[in-house]
Parts: C-alpha cells; sequence; structure tokens
C-alpha cells in the first residue's frame, strides 16, 4: 500500500512542478507544459499495449484464460491513455497549429492505432465462446502489436510533420534543459506507478472472479 | 499568471479524484480478498 501512496504525492509534486518548477519551452509558449503528460500518457499507451501482446503470447502457449483476461484489460488500459494522449495532443495542437485536428502524420498514425484496438474490442464482442474468443483475439492482439512501432516511431519519422521534434530524436540528442528533463522523467517515472496499480486492481479483480467462479 | 494557477489547480484536484477512487478501490477489492 505504502508506494500506491507514494505514487499519489509523487504526482502531486510532478503537477506543481510542472507548472511552476519548469520552464516553458522556447517558442511554444505555456502550452507546451502538455508535454509532462502527453508524452507519458503515450509511453504508458505503448507499455499497456505490449504488456497485453506478451499476455496473449502467454495465453497461446498455456490456454489459461487469465492471460486472456490480462490481454484484454491491457488493451483496455493502452486505449484509455492512447485516447488521453490524443486528446491532450490535440490541445496542443489547437494552440499552436490553430485546430484540434488536421490529419497530421502523427494524428493520423494514432487514429489508425485506436481503430485497431477499437477492432480488438468489436471482435471480443462477437465471439460468445469463452475459449474461442480468447484464441482469436489474443492472435489479433498479437498482429496489432506488431503495428505499434510502425504507427508510434516509424510512420509520423517518414513523413514531414508539424509535431515537434520527439524527445530522442534522429540526432540522438535530448533537447530539453535540465530543469524541464528533470520533471520530465518524473512524470514518466510516476505514470508508470499509475500503470503498475491499474494493473495490480485489475491483476486481483481477475483473482477474485476465479475465486467466485469456483465456489 | 492566473491562468496558470487555474490550470495548476484543475489538474491537481483531477489527479486527487482519480488517486481516491483508486484508494477506494483498492480498499474495497482488499475488503473482498479478506472474505
Amino acid at each position: 500500500m505504502a508506494w500506491k501512496i507514494a505514487v499519489g504525492l509523487w504526482m502531486v509534486l510532478v503537477i506543481i512542478a510542472s507548472f511552476l518548477y519548469a520552464p516553458p519551452a522556447l517558442g511554444l509558449g505555456e502550452v507546451s507544459r502538455i508535454i509532462f503528460y502527453h508524452v507519458p500518457l503515450a509511453w504508458v499507451a505503448v507499455l499497456a499495449y505490449l504488456v497485453s501482446m506478451v499476455n496473449a503470447v502467454q495465453y497461446l502457449r498455456t490456454g489459461r484464460m487469465e492471460y486472456d483476461r490480462r490481454t484484454s484489460f491491457n488493451a483496455e488500459i493502452g486505449t484509455v491513455f492512447a485516447l488521453l494522449a490524443t486528446i491532450t495532443g490535440a490541445v496542443f495542437a489547437k494552440n499552436t497549429w490553430g485546430a484540434y485536428w488536421n490529419w497530421d502524420p502523427r494524428q493520423t498514425s494514432i487514429f489508425v492505432l485506436l481503430l485497431i484496438y477499437a477492432a480488438y474490442f468489436a471482435l471480443r464482442s462477437a465471439v460468445d465462446e469463452e475459449e474461442q474468443r480468447a484464441r482469436l483475439s489474443s492472435v489479433y492482439a498479437i498482429i496489432a502489436f506488431l503495428t505499434v512501432p510502425f504507427l508510434v516511431f516509424i510512420i509520423p519519422r517518414i513523413y514531414s510533420t508539424l509535431h515537434p521534434d520527439p524527445i530522442i530524436n534522429v540526432e540522438g540528442r535530448l533537447k530539453m534543459n535540465t530543469q524541464m528533463l528533470q520533471v520530465f522523467l518524473a512524470s514518466l517515472a510516476g505514470f508508470t506507478g499509475i500503470y503498475f496499480w491499474v494493473y495490480n486492481l485489475q491483476t486481483r479483480i481477475i483473482k477474485l472472479q476465479e475465486k467466485f467462479k469456483r465456489k | 499568471m492566473s491562468d496558470l494557477y487555474v490550470v495548476l489547480v484543475v489538474t491537481l484536484l483531477s489527479w486527487i479524484g482519480i488517486f481516491l477512487y483508486l484508494l477506494k478501490m483498492d480498499f474495497k477489492i482488499r475488503e473482498l480478498e479478506n472474505k
């Protein structure tokens, strides 16, 4: 329990630091502070999709239903975080490019990613038989994750985009001053902590469901 | 400057809300686990 309280307090500090300690990025103004939320949200989405894929592989190897449930709820977490990353990105776009949505390669690729995972949930709800649903959706979850590196890391770098340079860019350099970097890394750690907390809750709920089923 | 503080307070309140919700859920699950 202590580490969960620590995550809560850590995020309070991160939020305060993101507004009062870190300076705004040059040329982008105060709206640039959204980077302390937008990038960690996207990072957690990718992490959750990765864990979802790993659990899908585990399900296909062992046939244990708990892995299927883990695959599914990690896809849910990933999609919620990807949606939040899209929304924060749109707020940034409105303030810097003048429109919430303008089909920039970054926006298009995250939209396609959301559609791919929406299809995963549609597939799950379309199959009634539990084992068949688990098998089909596990295969789909693996294929879906294969698109993530292309849609998140590769395609937006191939086409010219209005999106600011990625944090770690083609030159392999970090383009942030020290204070911004400190808050950014602290935020990444905090959001990762939130992910593990939600993961912990969901895993315990699955165990409880199994227990009640057996009774 | 004051707008910055408004956004800070809204963000903080949102996080505190999410945090308390997660904490409440954690306690409820613990209660069920101990039953």
